[in-house]
């Protein structure tokens, strides 16, 4: 989660809104990817979906079976059902999104996703929060 | 409404198709017809409508000898109730108040005012475009012959992308203003990609033709195309999002991941052919306008239905 928040981190440098994600199987960094939405001009190019798509690069499959995705905010709507098609096994999210992320909405992920919520929470909460009060000034 | 192969149907909010809900209220009779003005002045002073203002407060009683009934007050709780009933019960000329069902919100489309009325009189302001959609009339006959142009763009490429082993599923995004492609793809999941599904492809052409996209397209797929950026026509502001005012026509209903990428691009109208059991634009969700979102667009299914069913057959 450390890595995942000092992806956050960099995308923040970059005037990104500040979300970091990686893939990890068997304690390896398959696939990594932070919030890139301005840059590549693309609104789908959200941290999540391109870790994603870098550890199936790597593996060369389509699923992510037995792989975690590590994420410093709650994904949206979209990024859940990625993570759906990927078949990951567990997901890790550090601040909870209580306007766009998926929980909000009755979106599934794969029967197979454990998720596990709240990891360095405070940490990745306040690097959002911090980059959306910049803005605003 | 058309018939033969084009029968292109609007994908609506639940809340247009749901039957009438009612919830109980309580009314009264009047019995002298001459006291009607006084009293509803005194009811609107002393238990306003509120959230029954679709409600018309008097009605003709169906009963002989009682020839008005009216709306007195929705029922909360039993100590404001009673505090209500107590308030009213000095209003002369009007008997005491009883339950009775009435629709419980304002109708939208004219079957569910023909529903509603049969429990109560209700106001009913017509929206022309849903009556439109309602009755299939909303296309004139050249929208629909560039509907059915565009998806038989997108069923071509459900069939390049079939040859090259991929699932049949092809995608066109258009700007309708200036009739422009502005990207042709298919599906690549099966090429090892498990977020390549024919919309994501064609949403990220789309930031490829503004200089910009996240995946780079291996060359064995060929038919993938976007409008370069130089002959963009100049509709499209720079700070607009990636898919303002533009149309995506696809052979299949797009999934949850799809369909909110298309949320998040701002996408105008959506134009599909085949429905899917796990799609998220009419079957399993109604992403395009579900409440907390903040985009919704509009949903047109069946567009070519035959032809792209047949791509489907075997599922």
């Amino acid at each position: 989660m450390w890595q995942a928040l000092n992806l956050a981190k960099v995308a923040y440098e970059e005037d990104e809104v500040p979300v970091g994600a990686l893939v990890v199987l068997d304690g390896e960094v398959i696939g990594k990817g932070y919030n890139l939405t301005e840059r590549l001009r693309d609104v789908t190019a959200h941290a999540e979906m391109q870790a994603i798509t870098a550890a199936s690069e790597y593996l060369g499959g389509k699923y992510l079976e037995y792989c975690s995705l590590y994420v410093t905010l709650e994904p949206c709507t979209m990024c859940a059902g990625a993570l759906y098609w990927s078949r990951i096994s567990e997901l890790y999210y550090g601040a909870s999104d209580f306007k766009h992320g998926f929980t909000n909405y009755c979106v599934s992920l794969h029967p197979k996703t454990k998720v596990y919520k709240g990891l360095m929470e405070k940490e990745c909460l306040a690097l959002v929060q911090s980059f959306f009060e910049e803005r605003r000034k | 409404m058309r018939t033969g192969r084009l029968q292109v149907q609007a994908v609506l909010a639940d809340k247009f198709i749901k039957n009438v809900d009612t919830c109980n209220v309580f009314v009264a009779n009047i019995s002298d017809k001459k006291q009607t003005s006084r009293i509803m002045r005194q009811l609107s002073e002393l238990c306003p409508l509120e959230e029954l203002q679709h409600l018309k407060r008097v009605r003709a009683s169906k009963e002989k000898d009682v020839p008005l009934q009216v709306v007195v007050h929705k029922p909360l709780d039993p100590d404001s109730d009673q505090a209500v009933l107590e308030a009213v019960k000095n209003i002369e000329g009007m008997g005491k108040p009883y339950l009775l069902k009435v629709p419980a919100s304002p109708p939208l489309t004219r079957r569910q005012y023909n529903e509603a009325i049969k429990y109560w009189p209700v106001n009913f302001h017509e929206d022309k475009e849903i009556a439109s959609m309602v009755s299939g009339n909303y296309f004139t006959e050249a929208e629909h012959l560039d509907i059915e142009q565009y998806m038989g763009m997108a069923l071509k490429l459900a069939n390049i992308g079939k040859a090259k082993g991929q699932i049949p599923i092809g995608a066109v995004i258009v700007n309708p203003v200036s009739k422009k492609v502005i990207a042709e793809a298919y599906d690549l999941r099966q090429a090892g990609y498990p977020l390549q599904h024919a919309v994501m492809v064609a949403v990220d052409l789309v930031a490829h033709s503004q200089g910009g996209g996240m995946w780079n397209f291996d060359e064995t797929f060929n038919g993938l195309k976007f409008l370069e950026v130089n002959s963009m026509d100049s509709s499209q502001s720079s700070c607009e999002y990636l898919c303002t005012g533009y149309d995506l026509y696809v052979t299949q209903e797009p999934c949850v991941m799809c369909s909110m990428a298309l949320v998040h691009s701002r996408i105008g109208r959506v134009f599909y052919g085949a429905s899917h059991p796990g799609g998220a634009l009419g079957s399993s969700y109604k992403v395009h306008c579900q409440q907390g979102f903040n985009h919704h667009f509009l949903v047109f299914k069946g567009c070519l239905q035959e032809q792209t069913d047949r791509l489907y057959d075997n599922r």
